[in-house]
């Protein structure tokens, strides 16, 4: 794009752009120009990545100034939760590092007056919460796993790679996205953390039926649910005799030895969706 | 109530679009991204009439976080709405607004805009920015299967903004960036497992009849983008898909001829992909003027004879009434009065040419402006009335042109058009009688963002013609005369049409505009 032609860009292209079809494509051609690359190649990078002190430096900092909001381990609290947020994952170390630093303006986040140093460490930890399953080395045998969680009814709720039921979540991309740890505690403890959008309520409508299963969401005044057989309900709240949230999760906690519970992680664990593996297929 | 409930949750039991849906929706529902495959964006309903319109109220507004502009329509089937803005999909409880589930397709971070869901059976189908054709589960949003349909390695100026077209087993799609050097294409997928069951390139192969109308200018980089959903008939077995200009846009001299299939509507077997019938509106196109306006599908007496019609306003400045048994021309009519590039249509279909119409570099002062004289926003047609709704877009540009290499690295349009400080433009809401192609009434708008806005149109039985405007407002007219009867200010820039739908026994209307979008319904109930 020479200069001649940026000037013009201005003045006529947007239209062109918005005209042609591909309306708000405006970022992706920036990033094919050359522009658009020295950009990339100016953003500053966290020089402490992946650095084990750095992490353990950065901890320490959240537990002072962040967790009061955060929680521990960036599970949430008064302020959203941040570790397994795609947000957070999202942002690139200088914008991160910019958000910690200048806050989040209109909401109770803050700017913080911690030095680069130590705020690059932070934004260390920050990414460490991000390590998910599947970048793990789970030890167990994935086919076993596969074979129990077939055997065990897993399917009848949980949808994999297109196949399965609709009350609980989708688990196509459970080891893309969650840390291990967060995965042994949903299989071992499903209910000490329910996952928004799948908490347990039981409704009964003025005809009198009475349904289980999970409300996808919920206000004073209507409430959207899945029940046990999958099926969609919309109801307002007014439609509806009675209408409780129960305690825990859908999801019953299993009886597993701990080689089975290895073999589940293993398998879990490797449930990644690759948009890069699309592309391969494509012709 | 009890009753109520009961129908309630039988919908939900079954709550499917099945084909037959598609063919003759419910009028309760709007399953398609224009509310059948015809493309009337008509619909049965007709709660709201011109007597009670006045009432009208917003029931609810959703918000859509991190978006900037909404283009879509969104689509009501048994109670819920599904809306889309780039790679993704809300679920809603289309009577209150609140979300049931939300998708985001992590594959591609750009930011193009998307028009909308198809449905089919228990899935929703989704374009993603970069091209991939994505179903999933209509109750919960999980993914069902995601199939990439560009080969983004080979070129990545393939995108994908439209609304699928769910048929007969199939779904169909298109592809954005035809000026950016790309071969434009159709393609069909089946709608159990995602696998691509045929391609109709929009830009013949070298050797192909049709690219003797090229001189020799590369099929790979020629442009007749696909991006915009189109039409089925299903008596013929055929889809009506319109194509985007050639590229570089406003330089021919590289192109020679009347570049097929660029700017045309194609006429395509459904079960192979292959070509029925073609009609070209704009041959050797030098103004960007993609065909990409709905091919709407009309079954009416014409020129006094029972007739299978498809009709276009074109961004070329003409109103076209085809057979579309055959593809021949049976009207064609000027419907903007800013229109110099060209006398008439001839008989034949093709422009009565002014000559000297071409982009130079110095700049050359054409009407239709490259907006066009209306673009992708919906147009309606109402059967009762026998009119066409199309929103006018009256203004002139200075095209400026040279020649321009083909460069991989950047996009291939063909340098730039300016603005004619003397002419802002103007929109105008344009009731055409099909018959004759005659203006029957107008609305002019005055609003300042003419140049933003890109706002479509919707029919009811209710006698309305319900459309967006370039001030921001949703507004209804009666479909007869024309007098606006209720307007709405939404409070942003809409680029995107109206659509209606039912659920329970209230009529509700509702708009993308901006970031949100909107549902009315009467008040009092």
């Amino acid at each position: 794009m020479n200069s001649r032609k940026q000037a013009q860009w201005h003045r006529s292209t947007m239209v062109l752009l918005l005209i042609s079809g591909f309306l708000f494509l405006v970022p992706s051609i920036s990033a094919a120009t050359p522009e658009g690359e020295r950009e990339k190649s100016a953003e500053v990078k966290n020089p402490y990545a992946h650095d084990k002190e750095a992490i353990e430096a950065g901890e320490q900092h959240f537990q002072g100034g962040c967790a009061f909001c955060h929680g521990t381990r960036g599970e949430g609290g008064r302020g959203p939760f941040l570790s397994e947020s795609n947000r957070v994952r999202g942002l690139s170390d200088e914008n991160l590092f910019n958000l910690l630093r200048h806050g989040i303006p209109g909401t109770p986040m803050p700017p913080s007056s911690l030095d680069d140093t130590r705020m690059w460490q932070l934004v260390s930890f920050l990414r460490s919460l991000h390590f998910s399953a599947s970048q793990e080395d789970v030890p167990g045998d994935a086919g076993s796993g596969h074979a129990l969680f077939s055997r065990a009814g897993c399917f009848g709720c949980h949808m994999l790679k297109g196949r399965g039921g609709l009350v609980e979540p989708d688990l196509s991309d459970i080891g893309g996205s969650r840390s291990l740890e967060k995965l042994r505690e949903a299989v071992a403890k499903p209910s000490a953390s329910v996952v928004p959008g799948f908490r347990k309520i039981l409704v009964q409508t003025r005809g009198g039926s009475q349904l289980l299963g999970v409300a996808r969401n919920h206000s004073n005044y209507s409430i959207q649910m899945i029940d046990l057989k999958g099926e969609l309900h919309l109801f307002l709240r007014e439609e509806l005799a009675k209408l409780s949230y129960e305690p825990g999760s859908i999801m019953p906690t299993a009886d597993l030895s701990q080689d089975e519970f290895q073999n589940l992680m293993a398998f879990l664990s490797r449930q990644v969706l690759s948009s890069e593996k699309g592309e391969e297929k494509n012709r | 109530m009890a009753l109520f409930i009961v129908l309630l949750a039988s919908v939900c039991l079954s709550g499917q679009v099945s084909y037959q849906d598609l063919l003759q929706p419910p009028a309760a529902n709007w399953p398609t991204y224009s509310g059948d495959l015809t493309a009337r964006r008509f619909s049965l309903l007709q709660q709201i009439t011109t007597q009670n319109v006045g009432r009208l109220a917003a029931r609810w507004v959703y918000h859509v976080n991190d978006s900037k502009r909404l283009s879509a329509t969104p689509l009501v089937a048994n109670g819920v709405m599904y809306m889309t803005d780039a790679n993704q999909v809300h679920a809603l409880d289309a009577r209150t607004g609140r979300r049931i589930w939300y998708f985001e397709y992590s594959g591609s971070k750009e930011r193009s805009g998307n028009r909308g869901v198809a449905l089919l059976g228990d899935k929703v189908f989704v374009v993603s920015s970069d091209a991939h054709l994505i179903a999933l589960h209509a109750r919960t949003g999980d993914l069902l299967w995601d199939q990439p349909y560009a080969d983004r390695k080979e070129n990545p100026k393939y995108s994908a903004t439209l609304a699928p077209l769910a048929i007969d087993g199939k779904v169909i799609v298109g592809v954005s960036g035809g000026d950016c050097g790309i071969r434009g294409y159709v393609n069909a997928h089946d709608a159990e497992t995602g696998r691509e069951l045929w391609r109709f390139y929009t830009i013949p192969g070298a050797g192909e009849p049709g690219s003797e109308t090229w001189g020799g200018h590369p099929a790979d980089f020629s442009g007749g983008a696909t991006w915009m959903t189109g039409t089925y008939d299903p008596q013929q077995n055929l889809l009506f898909w319109t194509t985007g200009n050639p590229g570089p846009d406003f330089y021919g001299g590289n192109r020679p001829g009347d570049n097929l299939y660029s700017d045309s509507v194609v006429a395509l077997d459904a079960d192979t992909g292959k070509l029925r019938w073609h009609f070209q509106f704009t041959p050797h196109d030098t103004h960007d003027w993609d065909a990409q306006e709905f091919p709407v599908l009309i079954d009416a007496d014409f020129q006094g004879k029972p007739r299978r019609l498809l009709v276009q306003a074109n961004r070329n400045g003409f109103f076209y009434v085809l057979d579309r048994t055959d593809g021949r021309m049976l009207l064609g009519k000027a419907f903007v009065d800013k229109l110099t590039w060209a006398k008439g249509v001839l008989p034949d279909g093709r422009p009565d040419l002014v000559p000297n119409m071409d982009p130079t570099p110095e700049g050359r002062e054409v009407c239709p402006g490259v907006v066009g004289a209306t673009n992708w926003f919906s147009p309606s047609y109402h059967p009762g009335s026998g009119l066409f709704y199309v929103m006018s877009l009256e203004q002139c540009d200075l095209y400026k042109s040279s020649a321009r290499p083909f460069n991989k690295e950047d996009c291939y349009d063909g340098t730039s058009v300016e603005r004619l400080p003397t002419d802002p433009g103007q929109f105008f809401l344009r009731a055409l009688d099909l018959q004759t192609g005659e203006r029957k009434w107008e609305i002019p708008l005055e609003g300042p963002d003419t140049y933003l806005a890109w706002p479509g149109t919707m029919a009811t039985a209710g006698d309305l013609v319900f459309f967006g405007d370039d001030a921001g407002y949703l507004a209804a007219a009666d479909a007869r005369s024309g007098k606006v009867l209720w307007r709405f200010y939404t409070g942003h820039l809409i680029t995107a049409s109206p659509m209606t739908y039912q659920v329970g026994d209230t009529q509700y209307v509702a708009l993308a505009a901006g970031t949100n979008v909107f549902s009315f319904a009467l008040f009092p109930r």
